[in-house]
């Protein structure tokens, strides 16, 4: 008995510790979000953290005095960049997350299966051409597109992986080709529609958080929630599947509706994140690994951690993108893909200990 | 086997040359129909009749000074781009493809392409040129070449070492392209304010704008590359049979490697300097002219360079007639060669090769 007690106590002990870093990394994430408003108005860390608090406690100010333009500015123009930040790092470590559960690849996430430009492409032609599949209207009709748009990568990378065999790296290049291809189709029908939309459609490529206003935002944030929460119920289930196709089966899991199940929700997820943000890269890919290799490989503990580490790292990359330089704001992706890039190198090159990948 | 007289296969085999040759030849002659097609479109509005009295009355009397510069300061110049890259940039994929024994290599995916575009936006950005002291075009041609180098290294490194299979090494190579255009991005953005929109345009790779002593340069780069690569071909052959058969027929698989990558980084270089990364000519025309000329370089480095000049010059006449104002022809290139990466991707699988 006295050893499975020790077992417990180290169990909850380690559990504790795991708990704690979360903990750790809300925190940082925190201080980013205050750190970002400071910067982004040339206040000290104090004046951003009061000017912050005393929105949420419902502090009023005279209209129009000093501390109202203030509070008004981080309220209106950096927080609203913040909380697209929090949110897209959430939703696309998330996707990340299923999507390497859901292909037993852990190069794949929405961006380097194409399910990202898809998502784009759907979202760029209902808002160019006012062209949806569905009868919906407004915000419902441009994430509709995306996501009918996502599915179609999602569906060439199962057809595909069925055809030739799962070969991760087969999988990230097909995944990679396709989004060149829709790359391409979204800057074509952009500069169709008004031949000076060069750069917006670059920004839609490279993704962008700024320019957002607050009433965009419940639709998005509705749909990370509920995927978090999908995704967080059947962790146990996603851990069966990277165990692999026959153990999962023989565990009695339902692998091929699970997996489709799965990839539905993650393009929903998806679309609706990339239909404010255009594609934002890396996240999914990177923040899984580093949150596998902060906490353990048990997906009840990595989404947590995923979702915490995501939105650390795109309110960080959305600051850096701020403050870089002061004339412009350097798209959010392009930081990303900075910060991501070598690391994606790093997963390639890495000696795989657990599992032969390549 | 067929019982074939001496007589008999050579007449076969003389054929089969002369088919290849064939091949060379008709997409020759469709890139040169194509660039006087594409005189015709651009953003200006000038009338087909014009564009012709320009093109005869350029060395007589000039009788329309706008119909002039438009033909030949910005029309001929974009369709004589679109020709010297195609070239050069089959030609290096197809000797990267060869040397790597990689059929989905190719300097753009590889990000030889980005490297070579760091080099220019170093000098564009800090004026810092490797060799000092030369004029804009030379420096930037310089730069681009010797940073391109860079990602060579790295494939050539990760390929060397050991067992590292051929989609492995492409995956590197996005990998090192994504460093370098992220780099470029940011040296752009820090350099000055109103370049973002140029940085897309770099990304994609555009034949606009391009002066005469820029095509100068871009074609001497070309030729020479291409003529030293062609030089090669027989001992490239011996290495895409692989390093046993090379060693057998007493090739230097390491000299005729590092040598090859050289020039295809020099050719790159020569024409992303000009233009920045256009991406797929050099995997999509080695792939197809192979299926025409088959594997042996004396005949896929001309058949892919002729292919890629043909599929660059009507890329960039369709991104002419289809907008008004014209859309890079990079992403023409990406739309076509997207969804042909797929399909080698695929053939590759089936052969169990990747």
């Amino acid at each position: 008995m006295d050893e499975l007690d020790n077992m417990v106590v180290e169990y909850h002990a380690s559990m504790g510790r795991k708990v704690l870093l979360m903990a750790i990394f809300l925190l940082i994430c925190f201080v980013l979000v205050v750190l970002s408003c400071a910067w982004g108005t040339d206040n000290s860390f104090g004046t951003a953290y009061q000017v912050i608090i005393d929105h949420i406690l419902g502090h009023q100010y005279e209209v129009r005095s000093w501390e109202w333009w203030q509070d008004h500015y981080i309220w209106e123009n950096v927080m609203p960049s913040i909380a697209v930040s929090i949110i897209a790092g959430v939703g696309l470590a998330i996707g990340g997350v299923v999507m390497q559960a859901v292909t037993g690849n852990p190069l794949a996430d929405p961006y380097t299966t194409g399910i990202s430009s898809g998502a784009c492409l759907g979202a760029v032609i209902a808002i160019l051409i006012g062209f949806t599949f569905t009868s919906a209207v407004g915000e419902y009709g441009i994430i509709s597109n995306a996501f009918i748009c996502s599915l179609i990568p999602a569906l060439v990378v199962v057809l595909i992986s069925k055809r030739v065999g799962n070969s991760p790296t087969t999988i990230i290049l097909v995944g990679i080709a396709i989004s060149y291809f829709f790359n391409g189709m979204i800057t074509f029908l952009m500069v169709m529609a008004n031949p000076n939309k060069m750069y917006a459609a670059y920004q839609w490529q490279i993704g962008s958080v700024t320019g957002i206003s607050w009433s965009e935002i419940p639709v998005m944030c509705a749909a990370v929630i509920v995927a978090s929460i999908i995704s967080y119920v059947v962790s146990s289930k996603l851990d069966l599947l990277m165990l692999g196709d026959e153990s999962a089966k023989s565990l009695g899991l339902n692998v091929e509706q699970f997996r489709t199940l799965c990839l539905v929700m993650l393009s929903i997820l998806v679309a609706s994140v990339i239909s404010y943000t255009g594609i934002i890269g890396f996240v999914g890919l990177v923040i899984p690994h580093v949150a596998r290799f902060l906490v353990g490989g048990t997906s009840r503990l990595v989404i947590p951690m995923s979702m915490i580490l995501g939105a650390t790292m795109l309110v960080f990359a959305n600051m850096i993108s701020r403050t870089i330089t002061f004339y412009t704001d350097v798209p959010i992706g392009i930081v990303m893909s900075f910060i991501g890039a070598p690391l994606f190198l790093y997963l390639i090159l890495r000696k795989k200990s657990q599992r032969q990948i390549f | 086997m067929r019982g074939l007289s001496e007589n008999e296969f050579v007449t076969d085999y003389r054929r089969g040359n002369h088919k290849k040759l064939l091949f060379v030849f008709v997409c020759s002659v469709i890139a040169v129909i194509t660039f006087f097609v594409s005189l015709f479109f651009g953003p200006s509005e000038i009338t087909a009749q014009q564009c012709i009295d320009a093109l005869m009355n350029h060395y007589g009397t000039i009788t329309d000074p706008l119909a002039d510069m438009v033909v030949w300061d910005i029309r001929i110049p974009e369709a004589c781009m679109a020709l010297i890259t195609g070239v050069a940039l089959a030609a290096g994929g197809a000797v990267m493809q060869t040397t790597l024994r990689n059929p989905l290599a190719d300097p753009y995916i590889m990000g030889v392409s980005s490297g070579a575009y760091l080099g220019v936006a170093v000098f564009m950005a800090f004026g810092i040129c490797i060799i000092p002291g030369l004029t804009q075009s030379y420096s930037i041609v310089i730069n681009a070449f010797v940073v391109s180098l860079v990602p060579m290294t790295v494939i050539l490194i990760a390929s060397s070492k050991g067992k590292i299979s051929s989609g492995k090494l492409i995956l590197i190579g996005i990998a090192v392209m994504y460093v370098f255009s992220a780099t470029t991005a940011l040296i752009k953005v820090l350099a000055d304010e109103e370049t973002l929109a140029e940085i897309y345009q770099w990304g994609v790779g555009s034949l606009s704008g391009q002066e005469w002593d820029e095509i100068g340069i871009a074609l001497v780069v070309t030729i020479i590359g291409t003529f030293f690569l062609a030089l090669q071909a027989r001992n490239l052959d011996a290495v895409n049979g692989g390093p046993n058969i090379a060693k057998a027929v007493g090739v230097n698989v390491k000299f005729v490697t590092l040598y090859s990558m050289t020039m295809v980084s020099l050719v790159t270089a020569g024409v992303v300097a000009f233009t920045g990364t256009i991406g797929f000519v050099g995997l999509v025309a080695p792939n197809i002219a192979r299926m025409f000329v088959g594997n042996k370089m004396k005949y896929l480095i001309p058949a892919s360079a002729a292919f890629g000049a043909m599929f660059l010059i009507i890329a960039d006449t369709i991104a002419k007639v289809v907008t008004p104002t014209g859309i890079p022809c990079g992403v023409i290139a990406s739309v076509v060669g997207g969804p042909i990466f797929v399909m080698i991707i695929i053939r590759q699988r089936k052969k169990a090769l990747l």
